[in-house]
């Protein structure tokens, strides 16, 4: 593949996923669970969901998002490690370094998936196919044996994506513009890039499993069932996509952002429930402050246990929001627009316990968020609607909160997170200690 | 069986080409000793930067952590059969 291009769009896109990336992580780092059925949780409770599965697990049925206790049954070898973020941060960066070498245009999709544009500098390497196949051999070498990646060339990113996920583990397909069909037609529709659970399903219920039969509808057919979406999912199944492959995504201003936290046990304690909310507003306020960013409206949702979270459903999932005449980058206040949703959304029972409106009033994953972003470069300073005021004749107490910010920020950069913390997120972190105790034994002794 | 220990210890370290491999350690006065390297991964303690090195033997596999400011090694977590 050395010569011409792939056609169409006259581009070599490569797209690589890290196969089973966490639990893959994992067996590297210890040898003792290769060829195990392994599941990355984020503790060993109950409860708490598998967020990653090797492929062995995979195979007995476990999945992303199965419940711990759901897995043990499916698969009563299984081993949950813990998950551990900073190691795959770290594979991440190593992976992306290597990647880096072979073009500057890579744009990093997610924490184990990258696209690379390799038009301009295929050449220098024997062909996009010997890029490929470097890729995967350096990964191996110089990262561990165990991580392997599967990766799609084609050209465009929808098309690369598709011929990814066409083999794994440890897969390398080309697409060719012309046989662009071969591929497409063989993926079900929720699996390919852009579709989505949604459109997947309402196509579903009335008989459309591929993109086959997308392609044989009519304009009006479509537009009735997707709406506006029509022309883009027409595009996607004629596998063509226009979008360039984005180098600079870690600047782009989000639409929003959130933390989200899943309790080991779902709760009605509107203590407890509040205390998470705090430490999730101060997380993200450091977020916003990092990015130089400020958010004016707030939203909150509370997943009733027993559900899962695919998309918003403001009457299922508690779901609030606040738009704060102002915007801000503060914790607290990211809080106090919280609490307000908070005590919208619930209501007392009649010993003085808050209980959700919906769901069986038992909380499991608590989410709370920010959006409608400025940059706080080009802001004024802020009023703020909580405790305001002038002081020492001049200073607006917002002009005091950002330096004590800035100061905490200085600290927290430097030493950790929270090693500086704010009196009222303490209670938080007693009882995740706590906590941390018990999962460890839950986690590393399932018989207890 | 995952333990978490957190403890520091005592690593010989030897350097191959450009490569650190960690040689053994003693922990609890009992020297282990390595047979494999399997990860190491670099990470950051606010802005300290900090090594993780995943290392085995028959027995069972180790999480030891290597402090760049202080130059301390700390077993961080074992896995026993």
């Amino acid at each position: 593949m050395t010569s011409g291009y792939l056609v169409k769009q006259n581009k070599f896109i490569l797209h690589i996923d890290m196969n089973s990336f966490f639990a893959s992580v994992e067996q590297q780092a210890n040898p003792f669970i290769r060829g195990k059925p392994v599941g990355v949780a984020h503790s060993g409770y109950e409860g708490a969901a598998i967020l990653a599965a090797s492929y062995e697990a995979k195979a007995c049925g476990v999945g992303t998002g199965t419940r711990v206790f759901e897995a043990r049954k499916i698969c009563p070898g299984l081993i949950i490690v813990p998950l551990d973020t900073t190691k795959y941060y770290a594979v991440n960066r190593q992976f992306v370094k290597i990647l880096k070498d072979y073009t500057p245009q890579v744009e990093i999709y997610s924490i184990d998936e990258a696209f690379l544009d390799v038009t301009k500098t295929e050449d220098l390497f024997g062909g996009a196919y010997n890029i490929a196949q470097r890729i995967k051999e350096r990964i191996k070498g110089e990262i561990g044996e165990y991580l392997t990646c599967s990766i799609g060339i084609a050209p465009n990113k929808l098309l690369a994506k598709v011929g990814s996920n066409f083999k794994k583990p440890d897969g390398l397909t080309i697409i060719k513009w012309e046989e662009r069909f071969k591929f497409l037609d063989q993926m079900g529709l929720e699996r390919v890039w852009g579709i989505g659970r949604r459109v997947g399903r309402k196509m579903g219920k009335i008989g459309i499993k591929s993109l086959r039969e997308i392609r044989k509808m009519e304009d009006c057919e479509l537009r009735s069932l997707v709406g506006g979406y029509y022309t883009r999912l027409r595009l996607i199944a004629n596998g063509e996509h226009f979008e360039e492959v984005k180098t600079d995504v870690s600047k782009k201003i989000p639409k929003s952002m959130q933390h989200a936290h899943t309790l080991s046990d779902a709760s009605s304690n509107s203590a407890e429930l509040l205390s998470i909310m705090r430490k999730q507003a101060e997380r993200l306020a450091r977020r916003l402050r990092r990015r130089g960013m400020k958010a004016k409206r707030v939203y909150l949702a509370m997943i009733p246990s027993g559900l899962r979270h695919y998309g918003w459903n403001t009457e299922v999932h508690n779901f609030g929001f606040l738009k704060m005449d102002h915007y801000t980058d503060d914790g607290y206040e990211v809080y106090k627009a919280g609490e307000i949703i908070f005590n919208r959304i619930v209501f007392c029972d009649n010993v003085g316990n808050k209980i959700a409106l919906n769901g069986d009033g038992k909380i499991r994953q608590l989410i709370i968020g920010v959006s409608d972003f400025l940059n706080a470069d080009n802001l004024e300073l802020p009023m703020s609607l909580f405790g305001e005021g002038v002081v020492a004749g001049f200073k607006l107490k917002s002009e005091l909160k950002e330096r004590i910010n800035r100061a905490f920020d200085k600290i927290n950069d430097k030493y950790g997170e929270f090693t500086l913390r704010t009196g009222d997120i303490l209670y938080q972190f007693v009882k995740e200690k706590e906590l941390d105790v018990e999962r460890e034994q839950m986690m590393f002794h399932p018989g207890i | 069986m995952y333990e978490k220990i957190h403890q520091k210890v005592d690593v010989q370290v030897i350097f191959l080409k450009d490569r650190p491999v960690v040689r053994s350690f003693i922990w609890k006065n009992s020297h282990y000793p390595i047979s494999s390297v399997n990860l190491i991964t670099r990470a950051s303690k606010g802005q300290m930067p900090v090594f993780l090195f995943s290392v085995s033997n028959e027995k069972g596999a180790y999480e030891l952590r290597f402090d760049t400011d202080n130059l301390a090694w700390w077993l961080e977590q074992i896995y026993y059969k």
